[in-house]
């Protein structure tokens, strides 16, 4: 799991050209995954801290593996 | 037309099919609000699972089963979607608003959806053969597996996506691969002959044994291994055969229950076939094409997804008619081929990037109207592509072979209705 500061956002970014539109991650952290009108996944670049088991997960359950989560140091 | 009523939160959904067509309407009923019962009827034991890693990370032993699941399984939990497992549905009786199970129980419905899929092609007398297989659901995926991973020879009947998908996880797992395509070329129903080419040259190059023109005359067991007799005359031996020559919508149900079908079960704009109260989504719904002004059965995943979020959103009474230009990919060693709108052999193909290095859009036109996209890692293209082809654009030629042009730009410079 993460080391990074409390402070610092998580760094997440969906491969564009990876996802297929499974939706999964909208469905497990709708606030930081959102799907396109074709239905592709987008992320907002950073998600709080708070939400590190969400989005952890929605990484874990990508079928394309497409999500990334970077924790920068803070 | 009549909208449907508003279905009110004491009432209930049935849905019949637990595949992605089946899992998104459950998750879309929820999702715009519905409060009432909704239940999901799979003839399967496993609770909804994605088809696509089938014939790639699964039977590459790359992805666990579990892993293939549809949503985790606390999702279903928390959407309070109940999940009827391992049980059919024998039939549905409209008038009565009801479905019977396999067992003998009873389901009320207020609004079903049929999301019943379809059952792999076989070959004549090929259910008898213990060595020869299809690859439709996550057990049969589970069996080929050992296979693959055990190095077994492997003979291909079809060399469609499912086919070509299986060759190429099969060969990068140390199998010796034949694959026998019935056709002249692969695709080749679908696609211009010059696309098929890179396909096949594709699956050559890769060490695949890509036998053109060839269908299976008879398979023969014996002494642990399996004979092709090919209809040209040749045999190919290997220990195992899958047969991947296509889908047959299950359509024995809405059949028996005297709904309308055709090529599967015919449905409006709104996804509602003949009977009141009863829609149909996914690879087994025939459904009009209000953008390409046809009827259209399209056996892809996002079809069944979004097609059948859309049938849900009807069965909720909201006006959404399902108007989406069909988009497929499909992953071949380092390859995502995408393919948007409806391709057909006939198509001018102007090409964008270098076929020859794997790395390129086709863009296919028809009467000089953008009909359909073909891209090899490629996807951006391949989604203006795809919003070009929703409105009718015709693009100029030479801008759409030259890599330098934005696509995007000719959508609002070219359209015409």
């Amino acid at each position: 799991m993460s080391t990074g500061s409390a402070e610092v956002p998580l760094q997440v970014t969906v491969d564009r050209g990876a996802c297929s539109g499974y939706g999964i991650c909208a469905d497990l952290c709708p606030s930081v995954f959102k799907l396109d009108d074709d239905g592709f996944a987008v992320a907002v670049s950073a998600a709080p801290r708070d939400l590190e088991a969400e989005v952890r997960e929605a990484e874990r359950e990508c079928p394309e593996e497409a999500i990334t989560v970077a924790s920068p140091e803070g | 037309m009549a909208l449907a009523a508003v279905l009110r939160d004491e009432q209930t959904c049935v849905i019949v099919g637990a595949g992605a067509a089946g899992a998104t309407a459950a998750l879309t009923l929820r999702s715009e609000g519905f409060e009432g019962r909704v239940v999901i009827v799979g003839d399967e034991e496993h609770p909804p699972y994605n088809r696509p890693p089938l014939s790639k990370a699964i039977v590459r032993g790359e992805l666990e089963p579990d892993r293939a699941r549809l949503r985790p399984a606390k999702v279903w939990e928390q959407k309070n979607v109940e999940m009827v497992l391992g049980r059919s549905v024998t039939e549905v009786a409209p008038e009565r608003h009801a479905v019977r199970l396999s067992d003998g129980e009873t389901l009320r419905y207020d609004k079903l959806l049929l999301a019943t899929g379809g059952r792999p092609r076989t070959l004549a007398d090929m259910s008898s053969l213990d060595r020869v297989h299809t690859l439709r659901t996550l057990d049969d995926a589970l069996k080929i597996r050992e296979l693959v991973c055990g190095g077994a020879s492997l003979a291909i009947a079809g060399a469609g996506f499912i086919g070509a998908e299986l060759a190429a996880s099969a060969v990068a797992r140390g199998c010796q691969v034949t694959v026998l395509e019935a056709a002249p070329l692969p695709l080749s129903r679908a696609l211009p002959a010059s696309l098929g080419e890179v396909y096949a040259r594709l699956h050559r190059d890769r060490g695949v044994d890509l036998r053109l023109g060839v269908g299976v005359a008879r398979i023969v067991e014996q002494a642990g291994s399996v004979r092709i007799l090919g209809t040209s005359g040749e045999t190919i031996r290997a220990d195992a055969v899958v047969v991947a020559i296509g889908l047959e919508p299950d359509v024995a149900l809405a059949g028996a229950a005297g709904l309308a079908i055709g090529d599967g079960v015919l449905v409006d704009e709104r996804c509602r076939t003949s009977a009141p109260d009863v829609y149909a989504a996914g690879d087994v719904a025939n459904h009009p094409s209000p953008l390409l002004g046809r009827r259209l059965r399209v056996e892809h995943w996002q079809n069944a997804q979004h097609q059948a979020a859309a049938a849900a959103r009807c069965m909720l009474g909201m006006d959404q008619p399902f108007a989406e230009i069909p988009w497929v990919w499909s992953d071949q060693y380092e390859f995502k081929l995408e393919i948007a709108g409806l391709a057909d052999p006939g198509d001018d193909v102007v090409m964008r990037g270098d076929p020859e290095s794997l790395d390129f859009t086709a863009f296919l036109l028809r009467e000089g109207v953008l009909a359909a996209a073909v891209g090899v890692n490629r996807a951006e293209d391949v989604r203006i592509a795809r919003r070009l082809i929703a409105n009718g654009v015709t693009p100029s030629r030479n801008a759409l072979g030259d890599p330098s042009f934005d696509l995007g730009e000719l959508g609002a410079t070219t359209l015409t209705y």
